[in-house]
């Protein structure tokens, strides 16, 4: 009689983004294995890396999976996978996996963010990326946190401190950053500093998502997602609450998983 | 004849962003035309509808109407001054409440056919406003309302030398100003007079500039307006405006315009000619014209520096910037440039115009 | 002035203006493998290289690319487009000269590349002297103003053709009498006359390769079609310069010819998607339209730029025609008509997608497309926005690019 393991059928998803990468393994429709690491210099070696974490934690070799899919700003670079495929389908395809309802799903990730309008069946229906510009990226959080001397994982909690947001008006990162060095040097509370840093991230988005169009159930995945300040600030600027996944940087590899699974069109 | 007949209703509100809509015409037909000014509001939510890297100041309208931060209106009427207003018109309707009644192409020259046509225009424009208004265009009405703007022009005019002769302060000009060009002709021209009686009756110097020295004359180009900012941290910084080519100041009808005919053609031509030959602004494209213009308002005003206060994206003014430094420096008159997202100077932008005044200091004899 | 250095470009100053190097260039281009209509374009352009920088037999406007060319070939003047001649310095890796010498003349650098690098590389002495300037109102703020500037400059006469933005028989009349207008001036001024026989064998010329232009328009609704879009982003070339001109003729009958020979050989085999390209493209050498072509196998079947904007020429009253042409135009107006050129477009050619080039610093094409996404979103086709830049190979990242069109392209398959 054959195991569980030799009657499964196993696809990996793997989203390589610029600052971080996942892997995910799926059998059927049950996530088995997830790892997240961070790219460094190498896509192709970090695709290596992310995969080899995911299979270790699965009890699995790599060549039980039937299929791989890359997605992310890295997926060229992984020779191995199957099929590549942009972030914006695996990211509508895999946060309609986990909440069918959805209908706009906002990512913020390393160095880009993405509003997709996702279709029944959780193909993109349309999509819009932010234009040449870090200041409505994970990266602008990185260079304030920076600045203000905090962990990235602290933001969201100082930000939600605050009882106001300090207005940071430049629309570049380099000036905001000169803003925020000067609001320091006013004495501006820090939690006023970084809630006004979140709204400004968050109307960046918010004015992006409104070409689009933005239509609830809306869902916020991507690394910032765990920024609870930027979900409060985005949630305000869009006018409506926000479905934020459990694990929200992985919806990519998950949605990339799925469309090895299903086939050849995402 | 009084203004009662024309006050049987409150005229209505519509907001012009163009130095080319004669606002004689407005209110003869029961509007009060109100310039539209952007507000404090940041440009990112217009960035839904226009581009990122668009006229700031198209932006920054837009979004204070969005945001709601803006003084009310019943409408506005729009103009093919520049890409950025004509974006801005095909756009607003999909998102500002604020229906548009009229959209008044102003011709690019002076001459003879382009007056027959923008008079012609103007008719047109007159009678798509007056449908929302109910009050048509008449002579008497237009007559009357010609008259009302004359007298503001006399009051501006006046005032202008008083700030020009130090008894009026730059802040409170540029205010009368303002309030001259979003405020109802009647209680404007009164507050212009009782300024104008104020500063008459004032027999102490303006203290403009602090210091020992002569202050430093900055002449300023702008679109709309200069940034109130900026002005400031010029007179604070022992130097004075001296003028200030924009919207706001010299590029509007300075000189009376006639009200002689019986017809609204007759009128309405005069209207046509006073307004196509205003001081020029880029969009006439008449470059020799233009820098005659700027560099003699220069000398008259002995103005030792010229600062072009420009919105980021501006096209039409940032294209004729080179030619016009080069013609400016010529005759000895440096140039800065800046380029502003919104009226709040940034320190960096405050640092270039300090080193810039620094700068004309030290090259200046009487300095 | 500074004279920039570079081998590439003396080289190239000394081939523009010596009558030897361009028949040198002219033997080298005939010695390639070319398709017989771009045979014709290439000589026609060298034709008009001759004649605006070493023989001069007529006098050289400069304008800009939305004069009517009839009535430079009717008055027996040589235009120069330098919009145009832009886009073949960028083809030519130069447009690094033209930015770093406007720059250093002060134009500020957020203004759109196409006039800036132009003005650079007349800065570089790389385009030929003008007798006079002409510029339209229409389709932006920036080519007039540079215009302009050159005249003012060098001194020459500048006409600015202030074209409404309505199409009635006032605005008409209106345009008709400036062009009267300027053909006064050059004849005043350039030592030409008007012919009203030319005239009117120029307004016959135009309206046959128009005829023929619209024939190739038909042939490419085809399925597949027979030729690459991104062979025909460069139309716009052809369209402001050729019509009224005996080239264009010749062209257009080649061009239709060689679409003909290619309905059962198309020259893209693999075709997946049908799109309809809005607005321009990288004339520098770049990768994006082969990843999208041959790639993807998106196949551009219609693009706003190559389309015939205006209707037969009416020989009786030319200038009265030639205004209609202008006030025409899809770029004048509201966006309301590029929206309904594009719904015409789409549905004619069977398009499941739109795709708007949009180059940096081109407010007039990019500042309304919330308006053209919206509309095309009503008859359910997507619109997909590319922020690029015809001319600075520095400002468009390929990257990012391949990612929206690889979503876009995932999105309608």
């Amino acid at each position: 009689m054959r195991s569980p393991h030799q009657l499964a059928m196993y696809v990996a998803g793997i989203d390589i983004g610029s600052t971080s990468g996942e892997a995910l393994i799926l059998d059927g429709d049950r996530i088995v294995a997830w790892s997240v690491i961070d790219t460094g210099y190498n896509s192709r070696r970090a695709a290596e890396q992310a995969l080899r974490l995911a299979l270790a934690q699965a009890n699995l070799t790599q060549d039980r999976l039937q299929r791989i899919v890359a997605t992310g700003y890295g997926r060229v670079a992984v020779e191995f996978a199957h099929q590549q495929v942009t972030e914006i389908s695996c990211y509508a395809r895999g946060i309609h996996h986990l909440y069918p309802q959805v209908q706009t799903v906002v990512d913020i990730g390393g160095q880009d963010s993405k509003v997709v309008a996702v279709a029944p069946g959780g193909k993109p229906l349309d999509f819009a990326m932010n234009d040449k510009c870090a200041a409505g990226t994970g990266r602008f959080l990185e260079v304030m946190a920076r600045v203000l001397q905090l962990e990235l994982s602290e933001l969201g909690a100082c930000a939600l401190r605050a009882r106001r947001a300090a207005d940071i008006s430049s629309t570049c990162t380099v000036f905001a950053e000169s803003e925020v060095i000067t609001l320091v040097a006013e004495g501006t509370p820090r939690e006023e500093i970084v809630a006004g840093i979140c709204r400004s991230i968050a109307r960046r988005v918010g004015a992006m998502a409104a070409r689009v169009g933005v239509e609830p159930p809306v869902a916020f995945a991507g690394g910032v997602a765990r920024n609870s300040g930027v979900v409060r600030a985005l949630e305000e600027v869009l006018g409506h609450r926000l479905i934020v996944p459990d694990e929200p940087q992985i919806i990519g590899a998950l949605g990339a998983a799925l469309i090895a699974r299903d086939g050849n069109s995402p | 004849m009084g203004q009662s007949h024309l006050r049987e209703s409150a005229p209505r509100r519509v907001g012009i962003c163009s130095a080319g809509v004669p606002r004689e015409l407005l209110w003869a037909v029961g509007c009060l035309p109100v310039r539209m000014f952007p507000t404090a509001a940041k440009p990112t939510p217009a960035e839904a509808y226009l581009p990122r890297n668009f006229c700031s100041l198209t932006r920054l309208l837009l979004a204070s109407y969005l945001e709601g931060e803006a003084p009310p209106l019943d409408a506005v009427v729009f103009t093919d001054e520049d890409d950025a207003t004509r974006r801005l018109h095909d756009v607003w309707s999909t998102c500002v409440n604020i229906p548009v009644w009229g959209f008044l192409e102003v011709p690019r020259s002076g001459g003879l056919h382009a007056v027959r046509r923008f008079a012609g225009l103007l008719a047109r424009l007159a009678t798509e406003v007056a449908e929302h208004t109910d009050r048509p265009l008449t002579p008497a009405r237009l007559r009357v309302a010609i008259e009302l703007f004359n007298q503001q022009r006399r009051l501006l005019t006046a005032l202008r030398q008083r700030w020009l002769d130090g008894r009026l302060p730059t802040p409170a000009y540029r205010r009368l100003r303002r309030m001259a060009l979003t405020d109802a002709p009647e209680s404007a021209n009164d507050a212009l007079q009782a300024a104008l009686d104020a500063a008459d009756h004032d027999t102490t110097a303006s203290q403009l500039a602090g210091g020992d020295s002569a202050p430093l004359r900055i002449l300023l180009l702008a679109e709309l307006a200069a940034p109130a900012s900026l002005v400031r941290q010029i007179e604070s910084n022992g130097s004075r405006v001296v003028g200030e080519v924009s919207d706001l100041d010299e590029l509007s009808v300075n000189a009376p315009v006639s009200s002689d005919g019986d017809r609204v053609e007759e009128m309405l031509t005069a209207l046509a000619e006073a307004y196509l030959n205003q001081p020029p602004g880029p969009r006439l494209r008449a470059v020799s014209q233009r820098i005659a213009y700027v560099t003699h308002l220069a000398e008259q005003r002995a103005a030792h520096a010229v600062i072009c206060a420009y919105s980021k994206f501006c096209d039409l003014y940032l294209a004729e910037y080179p030619v016009l430094r080069t013609e400016l420096e010529r005759v000895n008159r440096p140039v800065l440039l800046l380029e502003l997202e919104d009226d709040a100077l940034s320190g960096q932008h405050r640092t270039r115009v300090e080193a810039f005044l620094e700068m004309v200091r030290a090259s200046e004899p009487s300095h | 002035m500074n004279h920039p250095t570079d081998l590439k470009v003396r080289l190239l100053k000394w081939q523009l203006r010596s009558p030897l190097g361009l028949l040198l260039a002219r033997a080298l281009l005939a010695g390639r493998p070319q398709k017989p209509h771009h045979r014709i374009s290439a000589d026609f352009f060298m034709q008009i290289a001759r004649r605006t920088y070493t023989s001069r037999p007529a006098p050289v406007v400069w304008s800009n690319l939305f004069m009517p060319s009839e009535l430079f070939w009717a008055l027996g003047i040589t235009p120069f487009f330098p919009e145009a001649w832009t886009g073949l310095a960028a083809s030519m890796g130069l447009s690094a000269v033209g930015l770093t010498q406007s720059a250093a003349v002060g134009y500020p650098v957020d203004l759109c590349t196409v006039h800036r690098s132009g003005a650079g590389l007349h800065q570089a002495g790389l385009f030929p002297r003008a007798d006079a300037y002409v510029s339209t109102s229409n389709t932006c703020d920036v080519a007039g103003q540079v215009l302009a500037n050159f005249a003012h400059t060098e001194s020459r006469p500048f006409f600015f053709l202030d074209v409404p933005q309505t199409e009635d028989e006032a605005a008409v009349d209106y345009v008709a009498a400036q062009l009267q207008q300027l053909v006064d001036q050059w004849t005043a001024t350039l030592g030409v006359t008007y012919d009203p026989d030319r005239m009117r064998q120029t307004i016959r010329l135009s309206n046959q390769a128009r005829a023929l232009a619209l024939e190739v328009e038909h042939l490419r609704e085809a399925e597949p079609t027979p030729l690459r879009g991104s062979g025909m982003l460069d139309q716009l070339a052809m369209l402001t310069s050729m019509p009224g001109h005996p080239v264009g003729v010749t062209y257009y009958q080649a061009l239709l010819d060689y679409a003909k020979s290619r309905l059962a050989n198309p020259e893209q085999p693999t075709q997946k998607t049908r799109l309809y390209w809005m607005h321009l493209m990288p004339y520098f050498q770049s990768e994006l339209l082969a990843h999208l072509e041959d790639d993807l196998g998106a196949a551009i079947v219609a693009e706003e730029i190559s389309h015939v904007w205006w209707d037969e020429l009416d020989e009786v009253q030319p200038l009265r025609a030639l205004a209609r042409k202008m006030l025409g135009l899809y770029f004048n107006g509201p966006i309301e008509r590029r929206v309904n050129q594009a719904v015409t477009q789409i549905a004619r050619y069977r398009c499941r997608g739109a795709v708007h080039f949009s180059h940096w610093g081109c407010r007039q094409s990019a500042g309304a497309l919330h308006v053209v996404r919206a509309q095309l979103r009503k008859i359910g086709v997507p619109l997909l926005v590319l922020d690029g830049d015809c001319i600075d190979p520095e400002n468009l990242q390929l990257g990012p690019l391949r990612t929206r069109v690889d979503a876009f392209m995932e999105m309608l398959t």
